[in-house]
C-alpha cells in the first residue's frame, strides 16, 4: 500500500483584499474585478522559501534521515539553471545520499511530480519521496490574473508505511493547450482569450481527467467525499460541478476569496484542506489544470487520525493572517515597480560561491556546532568552544538549529539599514537548548514586538544580486503563529 | 614581569583639523592641516621624527590603503610608516603603535596621525556593513546598521532594569543635550548648536528607541600626536602629557553566541576600563578621573559606559545623569568638547581627537571649555557592535 | 497624570549631526470624546554614521486637558497634556492617523 504519509502547508501571512487592488488598477481594466482576498508572499518570501515552509510542516515529528528523495515543482524558479531541490534538501538537512528533482513548466507539475514518486515508491527504489510544491506568481499589474493569483505552498510525503490516504488511482490527460505561456526572458505570463480557455480547455480538461480516474476505479460521484479542482472562473467552476453530478459539499472549497488560485501548489494545498476534514474511507480526487489535466484518488486510512492535528496546515495558516493595505508595497515586493534603492542599496558584494560550499549546511541548512565537551550549541559552527571555562578544541559535532524554538532576547526597528519593507527588524535568538545568534525578524511589526516573546525559524530569502543573477538564502526569525 | 606603559612615553606635541563636511578637502588636506599644528605645538624640527603610524579605516572609498598616504602627504623622508585600522579605535592604535615603539627604546620621536574622508561615497553614512564583514558574515549577517545594533542594548537595558521608554529616552536626550551644549563652545566641531532636552525628545525615531540625537554622524577630519620618551619630555615643552595606560579589548565571540551575556553592557569595556585602570595604578575611577572622552556613537553606549568604566554603579547611571554628574561643571565632565555628538565620526582620527581633548584640557588650554584642574584624562573608543566589538581606553595625565 | 507641552515653532527646522526634523503642522483629531494633540513634521536623517533615511511622523503629546493656559519664556504658548499610555488607545489612533496622515512613523510621548 503507497500513499501519503504526512502533509503540510504554507500560506503567507500578508493578505490583501482584491479591493486595494481593483482600487489602485481597476481604471484600466474595469472587468477584472473580484472579490475575496488573496494571499500575498512578503518581500523575503518566493517559491523556493514557501516550498520549505510547507516542507518544514509536513515533516513535523518525521525523521529526516528516512527521507530518500526530495521533489519540488513550481512554475516561478528563481534559476533556470540552479536545481532548487538540492537547496531545499540542504534547507532540511536531508540526508547527501539522495535523489532530487525540479518539476516545472506547466501548472501540473505539482501533481505530475506527485505521480512520479508514487511510481518510484510502488516501484521499491525509494521509500519516502518529499513532495513541495509552491509558486509566487506574478499577475502583471491591470490584469485579471493579477487578482486571481495568490501565493502559497504545499508538501506531501509519499511512502508505503504509515499512509494516511492511499493514491487508489490517476488518469492524466496531456493536450498542448496554450492557454497561457511565458517566453524565454519573460516576467509576465501571457494569456490567449478567456472564452477559448474556459470552453475549449478548462471545462473540458478537468471533467475529462476525473471521469477517467473514477471510471479506472469503478466508481461514481456518488462515492467521493471531495472533489478538488482549480478555480480559474467562478461560474465555470460551479459548472464542472453540476455538469459532473456533484453536490456542493462535495465540492472542495477552492480557498479563491481566502488565497487565490496558487498554480503548482494548488492541487497539493487542497488536499490538505481536504484532509484536514476527512474521516478514514473517504475517497477524495484532486486535480491539476494545465497543459491538460491530471486526476488523481486517495482513499483515507485510519492513520489519518494519527497526524491531524500535529500540523499548521491549511487551516491555522489561514487562520494567522496579517492585511497588505498597501497596493504599491505588494507591487514593490516582487519588482514589478522599479524602486530607487539609493546609492548604498544598490551596492551588492559578490556571493562567493566557494564559501557558500563550505558553509552550505550552516547558510541553507541553518545547522551549527554542539561542543561533545560541554554540550554546548553555537552557530555559526565553531572549531572551538564558545564556552569561555571550556575552550575545547575541534570537539563539535553537527547541531541544527533551524527546529528549535526560541525567545527574543533584544530586537530593533532601523529605519537606516536597507529594507524594502522599512523598518528593518532584527535582534538576538535565544535558542531553547542553548544557543545564540543574531538574525533578521520578519512577518512582524514593532507595536507586536516585545522583548523575551517566543520566536521560530524561517528560510527566507535574503537577497537577490540582479547583475549575477544570484538568490541569497538564508533564515529569520519569525513570531510563532500558534 | 611586564609593567605596562605607565609614564614611561609623553605626549609633546598634537594637533587636531576642524571637523565636518570638507567637501574642499582630501585626505592630503586634512593629513597636512593636523600634522601643521601638531608640529608647531611640539616645537621639533619634522627631521627629529623617525617612525610614523597612520590610522585610517575606510580609505579604500578615498585615498586607498597601506601607510602610503601619509608618507606621501607629508613627504617622510623615507621613514618606517606603519598603517593601523581597527574599526573605530583606528586613531588609538596609531597612537599606542608610536607610543610603544618609543617605549621599546626602538626611537626617540614618533608622530601618530589618524585620517578618515568619508564625504566622498555619494550618499551619507558608512559604506554598507555586508560588504566589509568577509564572505561567510555577507551570507548570515542581519541586514543592520551601528544604530540599531546599538538601539537593541538600549532595548534590553530599559527591560532589565525595568525604566519605562519613555523616562529611557529622556535620560538618553539629557546624555545628548550635555554634549551639544558643550560643542557650542569648541570651534573645531562639526556641528555648533545647543538643543533642548525637549528638542531632542520631539525629533523622530532612527532605530526605536533610539532617537535623530541619539546618533552620531558622519564628518571628514584628521588628529595628530608627536610621542618621545618620557624622561626626556620636559626638554621639549614645560607641560608634557604623560601616557598612563594604553589597553585594547576584543570580543572573543562569547557575548553574541553564549547565552550568559545579558545585553545591558559592554562585555570588552569592562575587561578594558579595569585592565586600563590596573596599568595607571588608579584604584577608585569615580574619584580619580578628572574629565572622559567616551565613544558616545550613540547615546544609550555614553550611558552604559559610564558603568563599564566604574564611574557609576550598574544600573545607576541614569541617576548619575539626572544630578549632573557628566556636565561641563559636574565632577567627572563627559565629551568637554562635545563628542561625537558634535564632531562627528571621521573614524581614523575620533581616538586621537579625544586625546586631543584631553591633552588641551590637562594643559590649560581647552579655552571656554576648561575645566579645574584636571589631572587625568580618559578616552575610550567602541567600535563593533554591543555582541561583537573592540574596545580602546587611554588614560593620560601629568 | 498630565504634563506640560509647549508648542512648536513650526516650519523651523532642528539640526543634529546626523540629519534634521521639521515640524509642519499642529493638530487634534476627537478620539472616544476626548481631543487628541498631534504634531506632523518631516526628517531627513543624510549624515548618520550609518545609511541614509528620512520619514515622515507623527509625534502625539497626549489627550487635551488644558488648551494653551500660559506661554513659556520665548513666548510659546503652553497647553496640560495627558500622555496617552494605554495600549488599545495607543493602537487605535494609530489606525486613525495611519487613514489620515501620510506618515510613516507615529510615535506617543
Amino acid at each position: 500500500m503507497v500513499g501519503i504519509t504526512s502533509y503540510g502547508a504554507y500560506i503567507p501571512r500578508y493578505r490583501m483584499d482584491r479591493s486595494i487592488v481593483y482600487k489602485a488598477m481597476g481604471w484600466l481594466n474595469p472587468a477584472t474585478f473580484m472579490r475575496g482576498e488573496k494571499a500575498v508572499a512578503n518581500f523575503d518570501e518566493d517559491s523556493v522559501t514557501m516550498g520549505v515552509a510547507a516542507g518544514i510542516d509536513c515533516l513535523t515529528g518525521i525523521d529526516r534521515d528516512e527521507i530518500d528523495a526530495i521533489y519540488f515543482a513550481t512554475t516561478t524558479s528563481p534559476y533556470k539553471e540552479r536545481q532548487v531541490a538540492e537547496i531545499i534538501a540542504t534547507a532540511f538537512d536531508l540526508r547527501s545520499d539522495i535523489r532530487t528533482a525540479d518539476f516545472g513548466a506547466s501548472l501540473k507539475a505539482g501533481t505530475t511530480a506527485l505521480l512520479s514518486a508514487r511510481d518510484a515508491v510502488k516501484s521499491g527504489s525509494l521509500k519516502n519521496v518529499i513532495l513541495c510544491a509552491s509558486d509566487c506568481r506574478v499577475g502583471k499589474p491591470g490584469s485579471a490574473q493579477e487578482e486571481l493569483f495568490g501565493d502559497a505552498a504545499a508538501s506531501v510525503i509519499f511512502g508505503d508505511s504509515g499512509v494516511v490516504a492511499t493514491l487508489e488511482d490517476s488518469c492524466s490527460v496531456s493536450y498542448d493547450f496554450i492557454d497561457h505561456w511565458k517566453g524565454d526572458g519573460q516576467k509576465f505570463d501571457r494569456q490567449w482569450e478567456d472564452r477559448f480557455i474556459r470552453d475549449v480547455g478548462y471545462k473540458k480538461f478537468i471533467i475529462e481527467s476525473i471521469s477517467g480516474v473514477l471510471k479506472k476505479c469503478g466508481l461514481e460521484t456518488k462515492d467521493v467525499a471531495k472533489v478538488a479542482y482549480p478555480c480559474l472562473y467562478a461560474g465555470d467552476h460551479k459548472g464542472i460541478g453540476r455538469n459532473l453530478g456533484l453536490d456542493p459539499a462535495q465540492v472542495q472549497d477552492p480557498m479563491i476569496d481566502k488565497v487565490g488560485y496558487t498554480g503548482t501548489s494548488n492541487p497539493l494545498l487542497l488536499l490538505v484542506a481536504a484532509l484536514e476534514d476527512a474521516k478514514p474511507g473517504d475517497n477524495i480526487i484532486i486535480t491539476s489544470f494545465g497543459n491538460g489535466s491530471e486526476a488523481l484518488l486517495f482513499k483515507v486510512t485510519d492513520e489519518i487520525e494519527n497526524i491531524r492535528g500535529n500540523r499548521r496546515g491549511v487551516k491555522k495558516h489561514l487562520a494567522a493572517k496579517r492585511e497588505l493595505k498597501s497596493y504599491n508595497k505588494a507591487v514593490s515586493f516582487r519588482d514589478t515597480l522599479p524602486i530607487e534603492k539609493g546609492i548604498r542599496g544598490e551596492i551588492m558584494a559578490p556571493t562567493a560561491l566557494s564559501e557558500l560550499w563550505r558553509s552550505r549546511k550552516q547558510v541553507l541548512g541553518l545547522c551549527g556546532s554542539k561542543c561533545k565537551s560541554c554540550g554546548t550549541p553555537q552557530f555559526p559552527s565553531q572549531r572551538i568552544c564558545v564556552n569561555p571555562d571550556c575552550l575545547a578544541m575541534d570537539q563539535m559535532e553537527d547541531y541544527r538549529f533551524s527546529d528549535k524554538k526560541g525567545t527574543l532576547f533584544t530586537y530593533t526597528a532601523d529605519s537606516l539599514a536597507y529594507s524594502i519593507n522599512p523598518p528593518a527588524l532584527y535582534g538576538f535568538n535565544n535558542f531553547e537548548g542553548g544557543g545564540r545568534y543574531w538574525f533578521d525578524l520578519t512577518d512582524a511589526d514593532l507595536e507586536s514586538v516585545k522583548v523575551d516573546m517566543p520566536v521560530e525559524m524561517s528560510f527566507r530569502r535574503k537577497y537577490v544580486d540582479e547583475e549575477k543573477g544570484i538568490h541569497g538564502y538564508f533564515w529569520k526569525m519569525v513570531p510563532i503563529i500558534d | 614581569m611586564a609593567e605596562g606603559i605607565k609614564d614611561k612615553v609623553a605626549i609633546i606635541g598634537m594637533g587636531c583639523t576642524k571637523f565636518g563636511e570638507r567637501w574642499d578637502m582630501g585626505s592630503e588636506d586634512l593629513i597636512v592641516e593636523a600634522f601643521k599644528e601638531c608640529i608647531e605645538d611640539a616645537g621639533i624640527d619634522r627631521k627629529e621624527i623617525q617612525a610614523a603610524w597612520y590610522g585610517s579605516c575606510f580609505d579604500e572609498v578615498n585615498v586607498g590603503k597601506a601607510a602610503t598616504p601619509l608618507s606621501l602627504a607629508l613627504k617622510l623622508p623615507f621613514l618606517p610608516v606603519t598603517r593601523v585600522e581597527n574599526f573605530c579605535a583606528t586613531g588609538s592604535e596609531a597612537l599606542r603603535g608610536a607610543a610603544y615603539a618609543v617605549a621599546s627604546g626602538a626611537y626617540d620621536i614618533c608622530l601618530a596621525l589618524g585620517c578618515e574622508k568619508l564625504k566622498d561615497t555619494g550618499y551619507g553614512g558608512l559604506p554598507e556593513m555586508a560588504n566589509l564583514m568577509g564572505t561567510k558574515n555577507r551570507l548570515i549577517m542581519p541586514g543592520m546598521t551601528a544604530p540599531g545594533g546599538f538601539a537593541m542594548m538600549a532595548t534590553r537595558y530599559f527591560a532589565k532594569y525595568g525604566i519605562d521608554p519613555d523616562e529611557g529616552k529622556k535620560i538618553l536626550a539629557r546624555v545628548s543635550q550635555k554634549s551639544h551644549a558643550n560643542g557650542v563652545k569648541n570651534p573645531k566641531a562639526h556641528l555648533r548648536s545647543e538643543v533642548t532636552e525637549e528638542q531632542i525628545l520631539k525629533a523622530p525615531m532612527i532605530a526605536w528607541p533610539l532617537g535623530l540625537f541619539d546618533c552620531c554622524g558622519v564628518s571628514d577630519g584628521a588628529a595628530a600626536a608627536i610621542v618621545c620618551s618620557a624622561d626626556v619630555a620636559k626638554s621639549f615643552r614645560p607641560d608634557p602629557v604623560y601616557v598612563k595606560a594604553l589597553q585594547i579589548a576584543i570580543s572573543s565571540g562569547e557575548e553574541m553566541m553564549y547565552t550568559k551575556w545579558d545585553g545591558t553592557y559592554i562585555e570588552t569595556a569592562t575587561r578594558c576600563g579595569a585592565r586600563a585602570y590596573e596599568e595607571a595604578g588608579i584604584k577608585n575611577p569615580r574619584e580619580e578621573i578628572s574629565l572622559m572622552e567616551v565613544h558616545d556613537c550613540f547615546s544609550i553606549t555614553e550611558l552604559v559606559t559610564y558603568e563599564d568604566l566604574q564611574i557609576s554603579p550598574r544600573g545607576k547611571a541614569a541617576d548619575d545623569v539626572r544630578d549632573g554628574f557628566f556636565e561641563l561643571d559636574g565632577k567627572i565632565p563627559c565629551q568637554p568638547d562635545g563628542g561625537l555628538k558634535c564632531f562627528g565620526h571621521p573614524i581614523g582620527a575620533s581616538g586621537l581627537r579625544m586625546m586631543y581633548e584631553v591633552y588641551k584640557q590637562i594643559q590649560g588650554k581647552a579655552g571656554d571649555r576648561q575645566i579645574k584642574d584636571p589631572k587625568v584624562g580618559l578616552t575610550h573608543n567602541m567600535g563593533g557592535f554591543p555582541a561583537m566589538n573592540l574596545i580602546s581606553v587611554c588614560i593620560a595625565g601629568l | 497624570m498630565t504634563r506640560t507641552y509647549t508648542h512648536e515653532d513650526l516650519n523651523n527646522e532642528v539640526r543634529s549631526i546626523a540629519g534634521y526634523y521639521l515640524p509642519e503642522e499642529e493638530k487634534t483629531l476627537n478620539h472616544s470624546g476626548r481631543q487628541v494633540l498631534y504634531v506632523v513634521g518631516r526628517a531627513e536623517i543624510d549624515n548618520s554614521c550609518c545609511g541614509v533615511a528620512g520619514c515622515r511622523y507623527v509625534i502625539v503629546p497626549g489627550y487635551v486637558v488644558v488648551w494653551k493656559n500660559g506661554m513659556d519664556e520665548t513666548g510659546r504658548p503652553l497647553s496640560e497634556v495627558e500622555p496617552i499610555v494605554d495600549e488599545d488607545s495607543r493602537r487605535k489612533i494609530i489606525n486613525i492617523l495611519q487613514e489620515e496622515e501620510t506618515v510613516t512613523q507615529i510615535d506617543f510621548w
